[in-house]
């Protein structure tokens, strides 16, 4: 009940949003709004690791990996929405926006986390695929939120790509039904656990067909290799909001899916098909991100290729199976916890900067001393450097490969140390050096640092103690990838 | 589905013909009719499918799918065409020979042995589903091959169309609830990329994907 209640919730705040005209009460619903999702997230979550599946109708379903996933989507949640309400302010008196943007954005980011969480929570494949089609939707015009040229194109290049993957996703899904159609089509809403129960009698050469649409179409949505061509410019040209949305909730979602089928592919056909498959299109990712994060120009596509890196990270880990899938069920928490921050602290320098190009941002460090601080300890976390998580995940994921596919782990150490130089050598160009004229040091507001410090500070005390329901859920997850 | 063959044979003829039919439509009202009757085929399937085991909601369904995929989509398209000119469609990347060659290998590939499993779901209709498959190859050549934004939309409902009538075909489809879900992804999905297209055009005076290059720089 309390799900569909915080799913309803959204769908509320977002007509609202559209609606109101009073900028503080359209800021205060989405505070309060993404507040009361990660109480009720939390409370499910803590339910599901004691009581085990939580089913409150037939068309919602959470288990141990879709509750861990809502709740990483509403801590992401939260975060957002308290540094949007600076952020957009900001904005709003450089009169880069106006307040029918700030409107625009808070009811689609609003709708975006509605479908968002109803596709972790919803029980049936079929309906997590309309779900997961309607996050595209919803968030076509922030990307063209500031109207440019390149706003527009990058918001055409993420419908029309998405769309294609979306719908090679959707061919992958019906393929899984043919264990349980009968002739006049398939009845009722079938679970994930009736498609898991009837793994076995499905023909193992359609089973591995299904797997590859389903691999290409939610890989697009994860942004794995070479699927990922409408990340960089999404991320890119997004509000900076957005961009953390993009990696901290929508990633871990389509993953979730896309790990939902990689299961009873695993029970149709042994799980060396998908095994093999996550680990070419993982390494395929880590190695175009990395020398992309080595050559790029532009700091917030910095961020979506360090996103497709870790997506092809985690992919790695979950083919490589044994202990490197508990590594990348937590590398997928770390990321989630600090690319956010990562966003928001980028986005702080374009307020101050007036420029997404790296060579334009210079001397960061004494502009934007405590930003600087920040954006120095989220690359270390982000890059996988003790004493944040990140660096034992990636540790335990290419140790998890070594003996079997040493190749492999050999190719993507070099690329990570590629994409580990090429990150700061950019950090160091943006936060050393002397500052461009015209640019002088002025105080950062607390809270549009607030968020990135708390993101930051969770991650690295789940690194040292994890809530004993978090493990549970995590230890529960693994078991059944 | 296991209805009358003739109506089945009619409709996935069309779909494949439609198909290949907007590779070689030069202007975009032309596709936009090709779409609205490659749709129609599609319904028919759809509702045939339907009759066997008569159910209102399904019909519900079947005839919100008729209304948004065979009279609101054509007629959007027409009025894009209309309001910003756009009488010839935009180039494409290759020549009518190499497209030609292209759809062979399509068909060729789509009755090979890679999609062999595909083909025998239901024995009976091995032909029909591999020309489902063909319709749906040849819809994503046409998105990669064409460089006009309407094109690619087209492109895009046509992969649609060719999955839908797979499913049919396969007695794949799902239930009226599922079913009203999917059609309320595309009515959407299709004003939204229908009003991408005015931006589009807006901002980059033309519907040629290849000259949008502000990403570039």
């Amino acid at each position: 009940m309390e799900i569909l209640a915080i799913i309803i919730g959204f769908v509320v705040t977002g007509i609202l949003s559209f609606v109101l005209r009073n900028r503080r009460l359209t800021e205060g619903l989405s505070l309060a709004v993404t507040a009361v999702g990660l109480v009720v997230s939390t409370l499910v979550a803590y339910r599901v690791s004691t009581s085990g599946t939580y089913e409150p109708f037939s068309f919602i379903s959470v288990d141990s990996l879709g509750a861990l996933v809502m709740l990483l989507v509403s801590v992401v949640a939260f975060f957002v929405a308290l540094y949007a309400v600076p952020y957009f302010r900001k904005e709003t008196d450089k009169k880069i926006i106006d307040d029918r943007h700030v409107r625009q954005y808070y009811a689609l980011s609003a709708i975006f986390l509605a479908f968002v969480l109803s596709t972790a929570a919803v029980s049936n494949p079929v309906a997590a695929w309309i779900f997961l089609e309607a996050t595209t939707l919803s968030t076509v015009f922030l990307i063209s939120f500031y109207r440019r040229s390149s706003n527009v194109e990058a918001a055409w290049k993420y419908l029309i790509v998405n769309a294609v993957g979306l719908l090679l996703a959707f061919f992958g899904t019906l393929l899984y039904f043919t264990s349980v159609a009968h002739g006049g089509g398939v009845a009722g809403l079938v679970h994930w656990d009736t498609l898991a129960a009837h793994a076995k009698q499905l023909d193992p050469a359609v089973v591995r067909i299904a797997f590859i649409f389903a691999l290409i179409g939610y890989g697009t949505k994860v942004g794995l290799a070479p699927m990922h061509t409408w990340k960089p410019g999404a991320y890119a040209k997004s509000p900076a909001p957005l961009g953390a949305l993009f990696s901290g909730a929508l990633l871990p979602v389509a993953f979730l899916i896309l790990l939902r089928f990689k299961s009873i592919t695993d029970v149709a056909v042994g799980p060396a098909f998908s095994q093999h498959l996550l680990i070419g299109f993982g390494v395929l990712s880590i190695v175009i991100a990395a020398f992309s994060i080595f050559a790029t120009e532009k700091n917030k596509r910095l961020l979506a290729y360090s996103s497709i890196e870790h997506a092809g990270i985690m992919a790695l880990g979950f083919g490589f199976g044994g202990i490197g899938v508990m590594a990348a069920v937590l590398h997928m928490i770390y990321h989630s916890l600090v690319k956010p921050a990562l966003f928001f602290l980028t986005g702080n320098m374009l307020l101050r900067y007036h420029s997404t190009y790296i060579a334009d941002v210079r001397g960061a460090m004494s502009i934007l001393p405590s930003n600087s601080v920040l954006y120095f300890a989220a690359l270390f976390a982000i890059v996988g450097f003790p004493p944040f998580g990140m660096f034992l995940t990636e540790f335990f994921i290419l140790s998890s490969g070594v003996t079997t596919y040493t190749v492999v782990v050999a190719v993507a150490l070099l690329a990570m140390s590629v994409a580990f130089i090429g990150f700061f050598r950019h950090a160091n160009a943006m936060l050393f050096g002397e500052p461009p004229r015209g640019i002088e040091k002025t105080k950062t507001s607390p809270w549009l640092l607030v968020p990135s410090a708390a993101l930051l500070g969770i991650t690295l005390f789940i690194t040292f103690y994890t809530p004993p329901f978090v493990q549970t859920l995590i230890h529960e997850a693994v078991g059944k990838i | 589905m296991t209805g009358d063959t003739g109506l089945i044979q009619a409709c996935i003829a069309i779909l494949c013909l439609t198909t290949v039919g907007l590779h070689v439509a030069r202007k975009n009202r032309n596709e936009a009719v090709l779409y609205g009757l490659q749709s129609l085929a599609v319904v028919s399937l759809f509702v045939s499918a339907l009759l066997e085991h008569y159910a209102t909601p399904l019909l519900i369904v079947a005839i919100l799918t008729f209304l948004v995929k065979v009279v609101l989509a054509p007629l959007f398209f027409t009025k894009l065409v209309k309001r910003h000119g756009l009488k010839f469609a935009a180039s494409t990347y290759t020549n009518v020979p190499e497209t030609a060659a292209g759809l062979v290998i399509i068909l060729i590939l789509a009755g090979s042995g890679i999609f062999a499993p595909l083909a025998n779901l239901v024995p009976g209709h091995h032909t029909f589903l591999v020309m489902a498959i063909a319709a749906m190859l040849s819809s994503m050549l046409l998105m990669i091959n064409r460089k006009g934004a309407l094109s690619q939309i087209v492109g895009v409902l046509s992969l649609e169309n060719s999955i839908v009538a797979f499913a049919v075909l396969a007695g794949l489809e799902q239930s009226a609830i599922l079913q009203a879900g999917i059609v309320f992804d595309v009515s959407v999905w299709l004003v939204i990329a229908v009003s991408m297209v005015s931006l589009v055009f807006r901002h980059h005076g033309s519907l040629d994907t290849s000259k949008m290059k502000s990403l570039r720089h």
